[in-house]
């Protein structure tokens, strides 16, 4: 695994013209074979551990082909290239053999014993590779700062944050080319034709060359080769990529050493955008290629899901069939521009677009949707008791019951019909929430409650384009309007409309004292576009369910007070433990704890620091990123121990990645841990021996899988 | 029937629409009147948002209650609008008087309503950001102008209410909620509910009736936008 093998086949494709020439054009075809595992089918053993520390990369690799080839002792195999030591380590098949019984037996006190033992075994092997670095005892990760992890290009060696964030961070739309090219990610939108639609950065003059010269690229890779361009990179140290949604094309460029990383997903069955999805198993390579490009693909996708959910496909196809060069710029609006914005930033750097960029205490809904895109659209959730929760999702359920009588004097006129759920002489009946198909309680972005059609649901990315329609609102949305908007779910119908009702309810309205407590979100998804009235209907009588049960009522408020805080830190202890994600697989959600329990606050350098330590923690698998991460820590004098990935896939799909990062006063140590049901990841940045870690990352765990109820939603009620 | 009595609060409830060119502050017209504030740095709305605000006159004791839909600007949103209007009792047609082209577009809607929209809909044309004067492109003269063309058109029967107003300073913002007020058909709803009061309507209130009225000439009219 050295750096070398990846760079041999970046070879240039096609015509490109000559200031690129310096460029690697990666069409579809072109080969990875050895960057990346080959995925495994079958019980295999890889284990792929790298030492960086002090320039000395040691690369050890533990191949299933090596494990296959060698019978019952594992051979070890090193690639590094100036080891000065060479990790060996000899793991007997059998042994691995009784961990995955073990770990398939947990119920049973004693095998979970064993498996902290040998997973504690483990860890400390690699973890006794490290220098002893003196380590401040009681550093905050807050005294590092996001500009000396090796996250962005930083030309001018800024060392101010908040300078850093105003040069190459902040979009900017002004006119001038130099702050245009400060930037380190950019996303454009235009059409085929290459009329502007979309650019994160730069004024319309700024932007039309580099729209014109993308275009030419796409179009001429399209009518000379056939092929679609997927990808350019430039150097190792900037990427282009594309997304074809003819009439539209998104192209993002990064120069973000997260988003550059390859995805480490051989064997996670993953879903893959269907223009690079192949079932062809000769273009095997090719999808691998794009895996790499996964990140940056991913995002791509969900702002052409936004521009789906506002305009729907037949409306932006409809526009373009008419016109080759329509301007799409005339349907979108202010807002939506505002939105995009918001969106990039979110999926670029977790960070909210305020004014109060320095304020400590951010707004962590960004972040939360940032590692909702890393952990492949999960949808965080939110810790409230399950009788609550299933409270919440009978009341849900109520509406569907409700009935309303029907005047006989307008019975014929169906439209009228429609207006007249409050009119008295009664002779039929019918249900209010006829057209209701989906409803959602939520809070902050996440969910509490969730109805669903029995034969029907809403895909993670669909749920996603509603929480994000409500948190774009929400400066707008206040306690005494309810709001009314069309929207398309890409998922569940690119072609049509739904329509969603919004209220915003103040809990603290109900109780004297001046209780504080988050506003809780009614979101109800119609079919038909005149049932606002009916959906208004069922809102109150959501309202009325919650506040008539004093019981009800309590309960929910002081959960919703106290959910942000994890119970977890009063349940168990985890002191070594400042920041932790738990996923669980099955119904992709998951939750983490507050931000704030890591640097005792919210701001852009803890969360940015966050999601570089996560992202590599997620990602980790590239070969490029290690050869980057040698080369700056060396420059910075910080000196770094990273094992990207042990992976043990003799247990069912049990994998650990261990990674440190050390810093002069401090360290911070990242550790995941998942299996078939979970991934779990955590942040710790007191020095941690590996006893402790493994002890509480079961611990934690532990607690999740005891408490799955309490923290996910589930599947919602359906009706 | 018609006689006010001074004991009992009389209330009626009425359908207002917002309707005019994106950025010309419908939203802040209608936050000006029902919370008072005004945010200069307002997002443009999606969809449509609903709202209510009542207002009293003493004069007559009596109470009105606004249900406001106050819609989106764009383009897109366009297909909805007859759902807003379909039903409803008074619409303002805003625009910006800094806006030629949002002049237009409201005299646009006001040709519209008068095709689509319930009989007697009582319709305004206002003019927002009168703070804005030194860059005002839409005089007096020429809303006049437009006002008399329209009476002349038609015999008479229906005339719009102009105003101008800042929804930043609040003024003239309430003053037009009043007049709209004044121009509603207020003892005719107050009547008709009584009597449908005691017919045993208990949840129905004032509006209603003379609502239902109009929605089947409306649904009649517009059986084909829907």
């Amino acid at each position: 695994m050295s750096t070398n093998d990846n760079e041999s086949d970046n070879s240039v494709r096609g015509k490109v013209s000559s200031s690129l020439s310096s460029a690697q054009i990666k069409g579809p075809v072109s080969l990875t074979p050895t960057s990346i595992l080959p995925s495994s089918s079958g019980p295999t053993l890889a284990l792929n551990l790298e030492n960086v520390s002090k320039g000395v990369t040691r690369a050890i690799d533990y191949t299933s082909d090596q494990l296959l080839s060698s019978g019952p002792r594992l051979s070890v195999v090193s690639s590094g290239s100036t080891s000065d030591y060479l990790l060996q380590r000899q793991i007997s098949q059998e042994e691995y053999e009784g961990l995955t019984e073990d770990f398939e037996g947990d119920e049973d006190d004693e095998t979970e014993d064993h498996d902290t033992e040998e997973l504690h075994n483990i860890i400390s092997d690699i973890i006794r590779y490290e220098r002893n670095n003196t380590i401040n005892v009681n550093s905050l990760m807050s005294e590092i700062s996001y500009l000396d992890l090796d996250m962005f290009p930083n030309p001018d060696g800024l060392v101010d944050e908040m300078a850093y964030y105003r040069q190459h961070i902040e979009p900017s739309k002004s006119d001038s080319q130099q702050e245009f090219h400060y930037k380190n990610k950019h996303f454009f939108i235009f059409s085929l034709a290459g009329k502007p639609i979309y650019s994160f950065n730069g004024s319309d003059e700024i932007i039309m060359g580099y729209m014109g010269i993308l275009t030419t690229i796409i179009s001429t890779f399209e009518e000379n080769i056939n092929e679609e361009i997927k990808s350019i990179m430039v150097g190792d140290r900037l990427k282009i990529v594309a997304l074809n949604k003819n009439p539209i094309v998104l192209v993002s460029i990064s120069s973000i050493s997260y988003e550059l990383m390859a995805l480490n997903k051989s064997d996670l069955g993953l879903e893959l955008d269907d223009e690079i999805q192949t079932n062809d198993d000769k273009e095997e390579n090719h999808t691998i290629r794009s895996k790499e490009d996964l990140i940056l693909i991913n995002q791509l996708s969900t702002i052409y899901n936004y521009l789906l959910s506002i305009l729907s496909k037949p409306v932006i196809e409809r526009n373009f069939t008419n016109r080759m060069n329509y301007d799409l710029r005339r349907i979108l609006t202010s807002l939506d521009f505002q939105n995009i914005d918001a969106l990039c930033m979110r999926l670029s750097y977790g960070l909210p677009i305020t004014k109060e960029i320095d304020n400590n205490l951010l707004d962590t809904s960004s972040f939360g949707f940032f590692i909702s895109e890393l952990l492949d659209s999960s949808i965080q959730s939110i810790n409230i008791t399950n009788t609550t929760r299933t409270r919440l999702n009978n009341i849900l359920l109520s509406c569907k019951k409700l009935k309303i009588k029907q005047p006989e004097e307008v019975k014929s006129d169906a439209i009228s019909s429609y207006f007249s759920s409050v009119t008295s002489s009664a002779v039929e009946e019918k249900y209010l929430a006829e057209d209701l198909l989906f409803s959602l309680l939520s809070t902050s972005n996440k969910i509490l409650g969730y109805m669903k059609p029995k034969n029907h649901s809403l895909s993670n990315d669909d749920l996603k384009i509603v929480l994000n329609l409500i948190s774009s609102s929400s400066n707008s949305l206040q306690f005494t309007e309810d709001l009314w908007v069309p929207l398309c779910l890409p998922n569940f119908n690119p072609n049509g409309f739904l329509y969603v009702f919004v209220k915003r309810i103040n809990l603290s309205d109900y109780f004297k004292s001046g209780i504080q407590v988050q506003p809780l979100d009614i979101v109800l998804i119609s079919s038909n576009k005149n049932s606002f009235y009916q959906m208004q209907e069922v809102s109150i009588h959501i309202i009325y369910m919650i506040i008539k049960n004093v019981d009800v009522l309590n309960t929910l408020t002081q959960e919703l007070i106290s959910s942000s805080k994890l119970s977890i830190y009063k349940d168990i202890k985890v002191p070594t433990i400042k920041h932790f994600i738990y996923k669980l697989k099955k119904s992709n959600q998951f939750i983490m704890n507050d931000i704030i329990h890591v640097n005792n606050d919210r701001s852009m350098n803890s969360i940015l620091q966050l999601i570089y330590f996560y992202s590599v923690l997620h990602n980790t698998k590239s070969v490029k990123i290690r050869s980057k991460l040698r080369s700056t820590y060396n420059k910075s004098n910080i000196s770094s121990t990273t094992i990207p990935s042990a992976t043990l896939s003799a247990i069912p799909n049990m994998k650990l990645t261990y990674t440190r990062w050390n810093f002069p006063h401090t360290s911070v140590t990242g550790f995941m841990l998942s299996d078939n049901d979970y991934e779990f990841y955590c942040l710790c940045n007191v020095p941690v021996s590996s006893k402790d870690l493994i002890t509480h990352t079961l611990k934690i765990i532990k607690w999740c899988e005891k408490n799955k109820k309490r923290l996910f939603f589930g599947s919602g009620v359906v009706f | 029937m018609a006689e006010v009595s001074p004991t009992t609060n009389r209330f009626a409830q009425f359908k207002l629409v917002l309707l005019g060119e994106s950025a010309v502050g419908k939203s802040s017209i209608v936050h000006r009147f029902v919370k008072n504030t005004f945010d200069d740095l307002r997002e443009s709305t999606i969809g449509a948002a609903f709202l209510t605000q009542t207002i009293t006159f003493p004069e007559t004791n009596t109470t009105i209650k606004f249900e406001i839909w106050d819609t989106a600007g764009q383009e897109r949103y366009k297909s909805l609008a007859p759902m807003y209007y379909r039903n409803a009792n008074a619409a303002l047609c805003v625009y910006d008087i800094t806006s030629r082209s949002s002049f237009n577009k409201a005299q646009d809607w006001i040709k519209e309503l008068k095709r689509q929209a319930p009989e007697g809909i009582v319709i305004a044309l206002v003019g927002n950001k009168s703070d804005l004067a030194e860059d005002r492109q839409v005089e007096a003269d020429e809303v006049e102008e437009y006002i008399q063309q329209q009476t002349s058109e038609e015999d008479g029967n229906s005339r719009i209410i102009t105003s101008e107003c800042s929804a930043k300073s609040g003024e003239g913002v309430l003053e037009i909620f009043n007049s709209i007020g004044r121009a509603l058909p207020v003892e005719e709803v107050i009547n008709a509910s009584s009597r449908g009061r005691s017919a045993g309507g208990a949840r129905q209130q004032g509006g209603i009736d003379l609502a239902r009225a109009r929605r089947q000439q409306a649904a009649a009219a517009n059986s084909s936008c829907c």
